[in-house]
């Protein structure tokens, strides 16, 4: 079958082999085989999986795959979503009557391509190309002594295996003869290293060999004239990964090569032909610098290459462009172009909009959803007397100009970049720094920094501030840099000499939350293989690696302004001149001390001594100074022996300096410091693909590049400062820009997600195949390229998108357009929903607590520093071995504990609070927080029963009911007034006549109950009712 | 005053379910799905626990993972090595100092000194399985047991190599074992979670260790104390306790009231009924923690009463998870150690491993004996395992390093094939070479053994198809564990 003629390899190469990729080998290829089959050979197929062989070559009947793809028998249809085309079917039952011819590839080093000796880089010798004279095709290589060598071709890794599959080889086939006297030799590169000098494995010597490397000989004299050797690679050198080589010779004359091509059997050595591989395969990184355009246009683009010219029809692949506002039937004056885009939709269905909300739920819903925070009863009954037609208006844009918006939507932003004020792993330290990278993102949102500063601050701040910063702004750019130093960090992998995988680890984490947070895109998926859904290649994870290559983690960066540095040092030069006078007196004091120290010690020395010492020091020869030397060491006395030789009157002046010295000193201030990055120079470490993923075996090195399927060459890069690369900033250009297609569309998605529950693409960090299509194509785009043209405002989106009546619509249901669209929900991949109404939505963890916080009085809503540690049961800490040894003081000063704040400077937002990695706060834990390790761009909304235990029995929430009814009852003397108080507070409304007689009820029966108490009863029974109220499915979900 | 109370939940679950005339299926997506993530196991909302059919046929129906934490010494325990005994004190072999390992250096602080452990050796039992004088009681078990001598890790560090036995992964982001197979499988007892952590001190790593990752949150191990009350916050303050039920009642018919108006909104019957369950497992859960009701025969079988307070501690912890699955809980682990250490014995490895297996041996070999007796051995899987195995040789005075080239695990009861022994280490206890078992085999063969193909057991999250076993489908069960 070897003896295949290249009109049959065309066959299966053009129509056979893409069928097979793109539809079977997902599932019966090397990482699955369901069914205990493989087809991505033609021995796996001859083999079969559980039911028997694939195919018979020549007999379709007795060929189970034409069986299945043919859907004849309905127990078995393959693929089983989608039956092939007809066309399909056709090649494939052609192929196996043909007698199922599969030729195997053959890999050509070199025949044909002229730019092979540039890449055989370094070493003594020459290589040139020539015209006549060539074994094959038109040229062939000439090489001068001694060596051409380089042990890392880019691209080149190909693994050697006694039985080789897809992708990996066995024999190598060249053509080689020598001019003149002496050898010629060839000499192969193992996992990027040449062999050993004394080994011979690894190289093949014909003729004489006086290079004084060992080698195998494949003949005792070398070749005057072509000569093809083949060579059994496996059998001399066992597995390896071949990454280079050297072809190379001695005394004086050329030698030449030609036609070096690997293979996995002989037969597929025998089959090559130059004709049949007009291209040649390795690509000259010395040649031209042609850009290459992307896959739509261009047919030399690898991802066209990889994929077959496959999955190029993703949606967000193509820049959004701004479609006609479509116009509704029932257009007015009132709709906004957002809900002409919605109604469009719905009316053929004959899906009607809902009623706006009323006014109650929609302060409630706008104000939870813009802040956190409920509205307060004072607000509420403000919006509601405020008959204006611009009443919501104002009070969105109220909302947007309070802090409380920037604090609500930083903590959206953390969930995203996986935000933690640890480590995590082991020791879990806790990172001082890591929270001013918080408030960074807190005031991003409150300044509305256009989105793609934003990014451009978070990837490369750094390069974008000169040196210094000048300004606030300047100091945020810094503090944005943050960013990059989020993830996990095993300082513990160093022990174990584990950094290479750590680092590795931390790289591709690095590169994935990017991806996600900025993209929406997968890129974890193609870590360790090209991507299973998306068109994006191996390769393209490690371009984007490339990107943060040179980037190392920085501490110290001072993010002080110029003026603000100046004024520190200026404040602590004062404090040094105010403690230079304590210092002198002190020194003063202790130095008469030590004085008299001396003259005491001298005289108890005997007389002699006392003679000898007062000799001059250059007069003492050898002996007495031996003499003198222990007397000498009696003399010396430190501050200590002179502050014990000091009267009481000496030593409480000198406490008393002492204490003056230290109090002054403390007064002075340090610079601000960043948890950052530092480059160290213009030029970055290489960035190698990494063999399915594995830090030990480095593949092809890439330089820095964007998602080839959109431009597959190098980035451009423009070092903008000398000690750095510039890389992250053009990473950062190429994401902030109005062409990226994605940059725009995920951030318009994410803000829309959080107003309705689920966004128009319902899986806002997966854009890809494997992700939800937008339900609403047209709008997303529209909003997006409006969200660009309006320089990126994310409060400009938040209005357009808060003042739809989309958004105010009622969430109650229709019976109508209940039965045509019952959950006015996305269905998964079926793209239907219509929005007619808002969704019930539960509050998440923060909101909760902080609801709780603020409707109680606790709140203190003005703190924005350092993480605050609240208190939580000493049992939780204990079962922790890394706070177990921090607590056992055995942490060396890493940090590794729980450093509870007072309970009362714990009533602050949950933003505030510290993210520990190991111990996540068990209030907010259990209601979705999520771990801060991967990122997430949607949280689940469990109901489990922990949830009622937490806000039913904990410590923390009986403490809100309470401080809730004191508050209360300080205003409200009759229960009834408590009763309307509390549903005020709690929920935002008036009770029913109903609501109101069974609380009453309550409190009286629990009132009762708590006769013992005297006073305390009616307050007790206000705080059971509390409990009662914040514990409401209406207290925890919005409509 | 008429507040309707009683099963609040189940009449708004009825009326929803006759309202809409929405089978289970559109009822599982609603609720639990985050729109990321696509649960390939329909999860009901309103039970996540609910019962679930396994693939095939299951050998064992519930787990008892006993974990061993800070690395046992496999060479001292488990792994009979005469030649290590033979070379006390030599240096080590060259053939095994030049072997290229994929992980970071064990050799690293460790002396270039073999060190044989001052324990006696004996066979025991029909299978004449080796134990060490360490574990008397647990020899008594040997044909019982179904010892793995050659598993390998993937990392020579705690909390990597902690998560990697918890999660399948090195990374600590992944959901754990138990996470998993309550997701796939359910649990029997709706009033109590389906997956139970018992310990002193947890994994290193923290919470990761137990976490449920990108799966439900319902699928969350629930931490039980061995004393006082089970689970935190079960309870509220004392004086709440006499009106927790008047007060769910007004709360339950305020819900019901807010529900009724918003019909099909299922999050707001599963909150209802949520607080149901809650009240219901307040009374289960306490009854779990009362281990006096134990004949004192037990107690003592146990030692919950041991003079050494860690092996009380331990066997509480041992007695409480038979109590456990008893009551149908699906999957118990438990942490053995009392402090940060374990069995990390780096510098002092004989005291740490007299004081581990003097509180282990005999509260995890009458666990055996009782599940046994009571009949719950052949459906239960026991699994005693730690992060990696220690190093042959010497570490600073009389210590070991960690090893995470070859390391002991054993299995017993439901489906596992009793009184056997699987691979071997090299001939100092070192490198696993005969059988080499990554943990996803481990993995791989647990869910096997409880009716799921580890291939089947999925859930889509980020664009991948994620499993335990890893996205790549490439794992073994370990053979001839599963009878």
């Amino acid at each position: 079958m070897h003896g295949a003629s290249p009109s049959d390899s065309r066959h299966f190469i053009d129509s056979v082999e893409p069928v097979l990729k793109a539809k079977c080998f997902s599932c019966h290829g090397k990482d699955k085989q369901s069914g205990g089959l493989r087809l991505d050979s033609l021995k796996a197929m001859l083999k079969g999986g559980d039911v028997g062989a694939a195919i018979v070559p020549g007999n379709l009947e007795k060929s189970l795959l034409i069986e299945a793809i043919s859907f004849k028998n309905p127990k078995m249809q393959m693929p089983p979503k989608e039956k092939l085309s007809d066309k399909d079917i056709a090649a494939l039952s052609l192929w196996v009557k043909q007698g199922a011819i599969w030729p195997e590839n053959v890999l050509v080093l070199f025949d044909e391509d002229p730019g092979f000796p540039s890449i055989l880089s370094s070493g003594k010798g020459g290589a040139r190309i020539v015209n006549e004279g060539v074994a094959s095709g038109k040229i062939a290589m000439a090489i001068t002594p001694l060596q051409r060598e380089n042990p890392k071709i880019p691209n080149w890794f190909f693994p050697i295996r006694e039985n080789p599959n897809e992708g990996e080889f066995r024999y190598l086939r060249m053509a080689w003869k020598k001019k003149g006297e002496g050898g010629i030799m060839l000499e192969l590169a193992s996992n990027g290293s040449w062999p050993d000098a004394k080994v011979s494995k690894g190289r093949y010597v014909a003729g004489p060999n006086t290079t004084g490397w060992a080698a195998i000989s494949v003949g005792e004299k070398a070749p005057s004239e072509w000569n093809v050797v083949t060579m059994d690679l496996w059998k001399d050198m066992g597995n390896f990964n071949l990454t280079g080589m050297a072809p190379t010779c001695d005394k004086g004359e050329e030698a030449y090569f030609d036609s070096i091509i690997l293979g996995p059997s002989i037969a597929s050595l025998d089959a090559y032909k130059v004709e049949n591989h007009p291209v040649a395969i390795v690509n000259s990184s010395g040649g031209s610098k042609k850009k290459t355009g992307d896959a739509f246009t261009d047919s030399e683009n690898p991802i066209r290459k990889i994929f077959k010219g496959e999955r190029l029809d993703l949606w967000s692949l193509k820049a959004p462009v701004k479609s006609e506002i479509p116009k509704p039937k029932q257009d007015s004056t009132n709709l906004t172009n957002i809900d002409r885009f919605i109604i469009s939709k719905m009316e053929p269905k004959g899906i009607a909009p809902s009623p706006k909300a009323d006014k109650r739920t929609l302060i409630r819903r706008v104000t939870l959803g813009l802040t956190g925070l409920p509205p307060t009863p004072g607000e509420v009954n403000t919006f509601l007397v405020d008959t204006s037609p611009r009443a919501f208006e104002n009070l969105v844009d109220r909302l947007l100009a309070s802090q409380g918006y920037g604090e609500k939507w930083a903590s959206h932003w953390l969930d995203i970049v996986r935000y933690a004020d640890t480590n995590g792993y082991e020791r879990d330290e806790f990172k001082p720094l890591a929270w001013q990278y918080r408030n960074s993102v807190i005031r991003a949102f409150n300044s509305d920094l256009p989105y793609d500063q934003f990014i451009r601050n978070q990837l490369a701040g750094d390069e974008m501030v000169a040196s210094t910063p000048r300004n606030s702004s300047d100091v945020d750019k810094l503090l944005a840099t943050g960013f990059l130093r989020l993830g996990q960090y095993d300082s513990t992998a160093s022990i174990f000499q584990e950094e290479s995988r750590s680092n590795n680890e931390q790289m591709a984490d690095l590169v994935n939350t990017m991806g996600s947070a900025f993209l929406g895109i997968t890129l974890s998926c193609c870590q360790c293989h090209d991507h299973k859904y998306d068109p994006f290649s191996q390769d393209d994870h490690y371009r984007f690696r490339a990107f943060f290559a040179a980037i190392k983690p920085n501490d110290s960066l001072v993010v002080e302004s110029s003026m603000d540095l100046e004024l520190i040092n200026q404040h602590n030069s004062a404090v040094d001149r105010e403690a230079e006078p304590l210092k002198k007196s002190l020194a003063t004091l202790l130095e008469a001390a030590k004085q008299k120290v001396i003259g005491e010690r001298k005289s108890k020395f005997p007389q002699d001594i006392q003679v000898l010492l007062s000799t001059a020091e250059s007069s003492r020869d050898e002996s007495t100074r031996k003499k003198l030397q222990p007397f000498l060491e009696k003399l010396k006395v430190n501050d200590n022996d002179a502050r014990a030789s000091l009267d009481d009157m000496g030593k409480k002046r000198a406490t008393e300096l002492q204490k003056v010295i230290s109090e002054t000193e403390a007064k002075k201030k340090t610079a601000r410091k960043a948890m950052s990055v530092l480059e160290s120079g213009q030029s970055a470490p290489a960035t190698h693909v990494l063999f399915q993923g594995d830090h030990s075996q480095p593949k092809n090195e890439v330089k820095p590049g964007f998602l080839s399927v959109l431009n597959p060459n190098e980035a451009e890069i423009k070092p903008i400062k000398s000690n750095s690369t510039g890389r992250r900033s053009a990473l950062a250009d190429w994401i902030a820009s109005r062409d990226n297609p994605f940059t725009a569309r995920v951030i318009v998605n994410r803000v829309w997600q959080h107003h309705f529950g689920t966004g128009l693409v319902a899986t806002p960090n997966d854009f890809g195949y494997s992700g939800a299509r937008p339900t609403h194509p047209e709008l997303l785009d529209w909003l997006s390229v409006e969200f660009m043209e309006q320089g990126w405002s994310v409060k400009k989106l938040q209005r357009m998108i808060l003042l739809s009546n989309t958004y105010q619509q009622s969430s109650f249901q229709n019976p109508k357009n209940q039965v045509l669209d019952p959950d006015n929900k996305f269905i998964w991949r079926q793209n239907v929903r219509f929005i007619w109404r808002q969704n019930v939505r539960r509050i998440d963890a923060e909101t909760l607590r902080d609801s709780l916080l603020a409707i109680s009085g606790l709140l203190n809503s003005q703190y924005s520093g350092k993480p605050i540690w609240p208190t939580i049961p000493e049992e939780l800490l204990k079962a922790q071995p890394g706070i177990l040894e921090a607590i056992k003081g055995e942490d060396g000063g890493r940090m590794q504990g729980w450093y509870a704040d007072p309970i009362d400077l714990a009533n602050v937002r949950s933003i505030y609070l510290v993210k520990k990695r190991s111990l996540p706060l068990p209030f907010l834990d259990v209601f979705d927080l999520p771990n801060g390790t991967i990122s997430c761009g949607r949280r689940d909304q469990t109901v489990v029963a922990p949830q009622a235990l937490m806000l039913l029995n904990s410590p923390e929430s009986i403490r809100y009911a309470e401080a809730l009814a004191n508050k209360i009852s300080k205003t409200n003397t009759s229960a009834q007034a408590g009763i309307e108080a509390a549903f005020a507070l709690v929920l935002n409304r008036p009770p029913d006549a109903d609501e109101l007689a069974l609380s009453l009820e309550f409190i009286r029966r629990h009132a009762e109950k708590y006769q013992s108490k005297g006073e305390a009863k009616n307050m007790l029974a206000l705080r059971d009712f509390c409990r009662t109220l914040t514990n409401l499915n209406e207290f925890a979900y919005l409509d | 005053m008429a507040i309707e109370f009683s099963s609040v939940a189940a009449t708004s679950r009825r009326d929803f379910l006759a309202r809409t005339g929405a089978g289970f299926g559109s009822v599982a997506l609603a609720g639990l799905m985050a729109n990321e993530t696509k649960a390939a196991i329909p999860i009901d909302s309103l039970k996540p626990f609910a019962e679930r059919m396994p693939h095939f046929a299951p050998k064992a129906k519930q787990v008892i993972f006993l974990f061993m934490y800070g690395g046992p010494s496999q060479v001292d325990l488990f792994d009979y090595k005469p030649d290590l005994i033979k070379l006390n004190g030599a240096k080590v072999p060259d053939s095994i100092k030049k072997q290229k390992d994929k992980v970071g250096g064990v050799f690293n602080a460790c002396k270039d000194e073999l060190m044989s452990g001052p324990w006696k050796w004996a066979q025991h039992g029909k299978s004449g399985l080796w134990v060490s004088s360490l574990l008397p009681q647990t020899a008594k078990h040997a044909d019982d047991l179904c010892v793995v001598r050659s598993m390998f890790s993937e990392s020579s560090n705690h909390a990597p190599a902690t998560y990697l036995m918890n999660t399948g992964a090195i990374l600590g982001e992944k959901p754990s074992l138990g996470s998993w197979v309550t997701y796939g499988l359910g649990s029997p007892n709706q009033n109590l979670p389906g997956y139970v952590l018992l310990f002193k001190v947890g994994g290193l790593g923290g919470s990761a260790n137990w976490s449920n990752g990108f799966l439900p949150a319902a699928f969350q191990g629930t931490h039980f104390r061995h004393e006082g009350s089970p689970v935190l916050n079960l309870l509220p303050p004392e004086e709440l306790q006499s009106t927790q039920r008047s007060t769910l009642d007004l709360m339950q018919a305020f819900n019901k009231r807010h529900a009724q108006a918003r019909p099909g909104v299922l999050d707001l019957d599963g909150r209802i009924a949520s607080y149901e369950l809650a009240y219901r497992m307040q009374s289960e859960a306490m009854e779990i923690g009362e281990l006096s009701s134990e004949t004192s025969s037990i107690q003592n079988l146990y030692g919950i009463h041991d003079k050494n307070k860690d092996k009380a501690t331990f066997a509480r912890m041992c007695l409480t998870s038979r109590r456990l699955v008893e009551k149908g809980v699906r999957f118990v682990q438990l942490y053995n150690s009392v402090d940060k250490l374990g069995w990390d014995g780096h510098g002092n490895n004989h005291e740490f491993h007299e004081r581990n297996s003097a509180q282990t041996d005999g509260p995890i070999a009458a666990l055996l004996t009782d599940l046994k007796q009571r009949g719950l051995l052949d459906s239960t899987l026991v699994i005693w395992a730690g992060e990696f195995g220690r190093t042959p040789m010497m570490q600073g005075g009389n210590g070991r390093n960690h090893n995470p080239y070859g390391f002991t695990i054993w299995m017993a009861g439901g489906g596992v094939k009793a009184g056997t022994q699987i691979g071997a280490t090299d001939e100092i206890g070192l490198r696993a070479v005969e059988k080499p078992q990554p943990v996803k085999n481990l993995h791989a063969t647990i869910l096997t053994a409880l009716g799921i193909n580890p291939d089947e057991l999925s859930f889509d999250h980020n664009g991948r198809q994620e499993r335990l076993t890893g996205v790549a489908a490439s794992w073994k069960t370990i053979p001839g564990v599963l009878a």
